[in-house]
């Protein structure tokens, strides 16, 4: 091996680490900016299991119209059954001619819980059906069912209607 | 290098001395540095060159005579004077002159075996340098030998007998080993460098240091008087001050150099400003944007947009808030659906600002933060609109849309204020919209 070297093994150390520490900084301030931007408001998403028009509502349900002091509408059933597989048959609408987007959430209002989430429905859409959000007792609860309307240009607030409701076990 | 003071020497800072068969590699960021071989030279200074960035920038041939000859080829070399046979060898395809390696070494000044003081580690080294620094006649005239390299583990240290008094006078012979890891420095004007001031000799050694001082400054040694030869330098050299002499390898030589080089580099001056700038902007830019993140954080699992404060919107001192009937105070055990306001009924716009004077008023005991619009009376078009004016703010005027223009334009001298409420804690809407008619005059 060579006794002539030209670049100071401790200088390159040093190199080394500026540059490490320059590189960790860029990460760092990388992630601050990532994780800002992902932290920024983003708007519920559009259920993929929205369907057009009005659901064919089974007949053992209280299936009607609801006026929110908002000025908007929604269809919804008023009696509310855990089906076998722990979703709940709700077949929530949001009519044709409507000026905002609807979504639900249906809470345990014992406990504050969320058990069922729809995503965002557009006008004349509407879902039969929401799957849990997690692994709940079959027995009765009572709940709180949250209504919430959207601006559709901004996605400002519309209106939030609140019902309190009853889920009948499976 | 960093100099501030007299023209330094990527080798030599001055030569009086004779410096024959030595090469300096500098490599510098700034693209028009004047760095010669030497900053001044009255001696002679022969076979030896200065190669900077790649390209040999002040070359002296056998003569001793400054050349712009270019080495491209070993014979060009051999032309020139270099001893290709013994000393120099030539790499064709980089145009490198280096020297012969196993051939790299010097017998001169060597003693007898027993007159040797062998120096075998770390330690020992530094009681070497500390006993020459306290004038140890028996060392300071000794040939000393190293055994080993000698990491000096990031150590400073003062110079090997700085003065000309206690001037190393013997021998140090590096046995092809390599001195690293120390630091030199002072203030002071004095001979910086890891020998301050040579009498003596040093052979054989490498060495990879910082140095830093005044005065004569070099990373070798801060004034020779003596001989070096085949030495060698991986240096990272400072100096500053009106009296200073500052190279690579020595700061001034009234001796003899023979077969040393030096590779100069500015890495290790830059590196540790750059971080400190890039972490200082960075920490700045973290602070910049964490301010900006914290209240943004909170809107992560918000289902509605929220709305944005107005950047408009005044601070309305108590005295000037509506007066409270006392019904309307936010009862925080229930909704709140009443709101308190004030505006002016007629408004007055300003066509040629789009300024449309409002002086609306949000009492500071609103549990609502209010967003208003101005609507024209015949379609409802949007002519302007707010941002959120919150509790204990106001807002002088609004901001005329395009559409607002248009309609002013053909006419239209009424509309509805529309006055939208927003919850302060979730921006949900928390009545319906509040409508009232106005008249608009153009000012």
């Amino acid at each position: 091996m060579s006794r002539q070297i030209y670049t100071s093994p401790s200088a390159k150390k040093k190199h080394i680490l500026g540059i490490s520490l320059i590189v960790i900084l860029l990460a760092l301030i990388a992630g601050t900016v990532i994780y800002s931007l992902n932290v920024r408001y983003k708007p519920p998403e559009h259920d993929v299991r929205a369907q057009k028009g009005l659901p064919k509502v089974d007949e053992n349900y209280l299936f009607g119209r609801i006026e929110s002091d908002y000025g908007y509408r929604f269809f919804m059933a008023g009696n509310l059954f855990r089906q076998e597989d722990g979703s709940v048959n709700i077949y929530f609408t949001n009519p044709a001619g409507s000026e905002v987007d609807l979504m639900v959430e249906i809470y345990d209002d014992s406990s504050g819980e969320l058990l069922f989430r729809s995503g965002l429905l557009y006008p004349a859409e509407y879902v039969d059906n929401l799957p849990p959000l997690g692994k709940y007792e079959n027995e009765y609860r009572d709940i709180l069912v949250k209504v919430y309307a959207l601006e559709k240009d901004d996605h400002t607030s519309a209106g939030t209607t609140k019902l309190r409701l009853a889920l009948q076990p499976w | 290098m960093i100099n501030r003071g007299n023209l330094p020497g990527g080798f030599a800072g001055t030569n009086s001395g004779t410096i024959t068969d030595c090469y300096c590699i500098y490599k510098s960021g700034r693209k028009n540095s004047k760095l010669g071989f030497c900053g001044k030279n009255t001696g002679e200074i022969r076979t030896s060159f200065l190669n900077f960035r790649g390209s040999l920038t002040d070359l002296y041939n056998g003569k001793g005579n400054s050349s712009d000859k270019e080495i491209r080829k070993e014979a060009d070399a051999a032309l020139l004077g270099f001893d290709t046979a013994d000393i120099w060898t030539y790499s064709n395809d980089r145009y490198r002159l280096r020297f012969i390696d196993d051939k790299w070494s010097t017998d001169e000044k060597k003693p007898r075996e027993n007159k040797r003081i062998l120096i075998k580690n770390t330690e020992a080294f530094f009681k070497f340098v500390s006993a020459v620094n306290d004038l140890d006649e028996r060392l300071m005239g000794a040939y000393i030998m190293l055994s080993s390299d000698i990491d000096c583990g990031g150590r400073l240290l003062s110079p090997i007998g700085a003065s000309f008094q206690g001037g190393f006078r013997g021998v140090f012979d590096g046995g092809s080993h390599t001195i690293k890891n120390f630091r030199i420095a002072g203030d002071d004007i004095g001979n910086y460098g890891l020998f301050g001031y040579l009498r003596g000799a040093v052979v054989n050694l490498s060495i990879d240091g910082r140095v830093q001082g005044d005065g004569n400054v070099g990373s070798l040694c801060g004034y020779n008087g003596g001989l070096i030869s085949c030495c060698g330098s991986v240096a990272e050299v400072r100096g500053s001050g009106d009296k200073l002499q500052m190279g690579g390898l020595v700061g001034c030589n009234e001796g003899i150099i023979k077969k040393s080089y030096v590779a100069v580099s500015v890495h290790g001056a830059v590196v540790p400003l750059v971080p400190i700038g890039v972490v200082a902007a960075g920490i700045a830019l973290m602070g910049t944007v964490g301010f900006m993140v914290i209240p943004a954080a909170k809107a992560v699992d918000q289902i509605y947009a929220p709305v944005e404060p107005d950047r408009n919107q005044i601070i309305v001192p108590p005295s000037e808030e509506p007066v409270s009937s006392g019904d309307d105070k936010a009862d925080p055990s229930g909704p709140m659906n009443r709101l308190s306001f004030r505006f002016d009924e007629t408004l007055h716009i300003d066509p040629s600002t789009g300024d449309c004077f409002i002086n609306f008023s949000n009492p500071s005991y609103s549990s609502n933060k209010i967003v208003i619009r101005l609507e024209s009376s015949d379609d409802r078009t949007l002519m302007a609109q707010s941002g959120a004016v919150e509790p204990g703010h106001g807002l002088k005027h609004l901001e005329l849309t395009d559409a607002g223009y248009d309609k002013i334009n053909s006419g239209i001298r009424s509309g509805y204020i529309v006055l939208k409420a927003y919850r302060n804690e979730d921006d949900s809407r928390s009545m319906l919209d509040t409508e009232l008619p106005v008249h608009i005059v153009i000012e």
